[in-house]
């Protein structure tokens, strides 16, 4: 057995602060050696799978489940009177809402509404030379930019998540950020130390104008300090939360947001896993779900709506991904190019060998510090898969 | 598996992994994996209200065993003769419940 010290016990102390809450000293130490036992030894499984011991802690603190869940349990065990288990209930609540806050956020809560595209309107882009043909009338083309009219449906097939200018601002002022919207319909987002990222497109009805949901979201994460936490959780009305501001993506946009936000996130977690976030050049591709297309069933260990990512290598430099919700069974549906996979542990261990099945990583991309992707690496119980 | 139907019969199921020997936490939910071919899949979460519930009530009773990776005894789960009596109990309650199920008919066994 490795002996192998472990690298994050503020995430462990934390844990264990909370789940072992409220309980007489004696029995609060007692569940606290236990629990403390059981996260170290299982660690100690997943280093020798492969994990570092920060990933390894990291994934047995979230096996064991919310702490809260422990908390609870051990209440009714140690029969405290109704009224004090009504007051640790509640008690336990807060505990849960500052739990969340040390892994995640739940400060004061930031609505921000996101549209679909709206079916008439003019659709800009930055005029560039390699500008596809949209086969749409133009309305404006000057300063740079060229706007299309959209007249009916049929204009646009696929409608994407928006976010208003307002809004993005909103948002960007967490990490420091700001928007600016040129006279010519140039809109940038950046800090005021110079450091910006310049939108490509922009939509607007009337006065209004819109920007694609995921580019604020990059915007976000790009221009925040490397200490910043940025999670994200949810799908369909996803949720972010900045440092201790929560973000609740509303509207009805549907699975448009969650497929637009965490399809971004891909690009940023094959830079994170694979090239350790150093400047390097890759290209990825997002396996499209067909009947003819190897759909991997997936069992894990994480809870309902947990959205993972599969990625697995297609060429020099070259990448194939897939991200699904976990379903309520624990299990995930993720497509691959290949019908065998077999789960690896380290970005380093992607590259295919002929006639063996194709190392494949699976990473937890909801709830787990954006700035450290790394740390959603899991391996599941099973070493490999094949594809129905 | 249902989770409910984990849930509904955990005492009897945590009093049978603990019949032969003692166990630890960690070794407890191994063992369940391991001898029902990853069937019983415990949130890990919810076993330790259980087994503190099982010994509160006297059906298991705690010892301490070799230093874990703490450096802390860890903590065993036996099962008392009171426990035995129960696992029997519950045994019998199982076999009642799913033999009336089957004689329900349809194509359970």
């Amino acid at each position: 057995m490795t002996t192998a010290a472990h690298t994050t016990p503020r995430a462990l102390t934390a844990y264990l602060t909370r789940a072992t809450w409220g309980l007489p000293e004696a029995r609060r130490q007692e569940l606290w050696d236990e629990l403390e036992e059981h996260i170290l030894t299982r660690a100690d499984h997943l280093i020798l799978s492969g994990l570092t011991p920060t990933q390894a802690t990291a994934q047995a603190i979230r096996e064991l489940g919310p702490p809260t869940r422990v908390t609870l349990g051990m209440a009714k065990v140690y029969t405290m009177p109704k009224l004090i288990l009504t007051a640790a209930t509640l008690a336990l609540a807060l505990s849960a809402s500052l739990y969340a806050l040390a892994g995640g956020s739940v400060g004061p809560i930031l609505n921000i509404p996101v549209v679909q595209q709206p079916k008439i309107g003019l659709l800009c882009v930055t005029d560039t030379p390699n500008l596809p043909n949209l086969n749409l009338p133009i309305d404006t083309r000057s300063g740079g930019k060229i706007c299309y009219r959209l007249t009916s449906e049929r204009d646009l097939t696929s409608r994407p998540a928006l976010i208003s200018v307002q809004s993005a601002a909103q948002m960007l002022a967490l990490v420091g950020g700001t928007v600016t919207t040129h006279p010519d319909g140039r809109i940038e987002m950046g800090r005021p130390n110079g450091t910006w990222t310049r939108m490509q497109f922009a939509f607007s009805e009337g006065s209004q104008r819109y920007i694609f949901a995921h580019s604020v979201f990059d915007a976000l994460i790009n221009l925040r300090n490397h200490d910043e936490d940025i999670r994200i959780s949810g799908f369909d009305q996803p949720a972010l939360s900045v440092n201790d501001q929560q973000i609740n993506l509303t509207g009805t946009a549907g699975t448009h947001v969650g497929n637009t936000l965490y399809s971004s996130l891909i690009g940023n977690a094959v830079a994170a896993v694979v090239y350790g976030n150093s400047d390097s050049r890759f290209n990825f591709t997002q396996v499209q779900a067909a009947s003819t297309v190897p759909a991997h069933q997936i069992r894990t260990r994480l809870k309902a709506g947990e959205v993972i990512a599969l990625i697995t290598q297609s060429g020099q430099n070259s990448y194939s991904t897939d991200f699904g919700r976990v379903q309520s069974d624990g299990s995930v549906l993720l497509h691959a190019q290949t019908k065998r996979l077999r789960f690896v542990s380290r970005g380093a261990d992607l590259t295919t060998r002929r006639n063996e099945a194709a190392p494949a990583l699976l990473i937890q991309l909801s709830n787990v510090p954006l700035n450290d992707l790394k740390s959603g690496i899991f391996v599941p119980a099973q070493a490999t898969s094949n594809a129905r | 598996m249902n989770p409910d139907l984990l849930r509904g019969n955990l005492d009897l199921i945590l009093l049978t992994l603990l019949e032969q020997h003692p166990l630890y936490g960690f070794a407890i939910i191994q063992a369940a994996r391991d001898r029902t071919g990853g069937y019983f899949d415990f949130k890990e979460g919810s076993l330790y209200p259980a087994l503190h519930r099982l010994e509160a009530e006297g059906l298991l009773a705690a010892q301490h065993g070799e230093t874990g990776r703490n450096g802390k005894p860890r903590k065993y789960y036996a099962i008392t003769d009171r426990g035995r009596q129960t696992l029997n109990a519950k045994r019998q309650e199982f076999a009642a419940f799913a033999g009336a199920v089957r004689s329900l008919g349809g194509t359970g066994a």
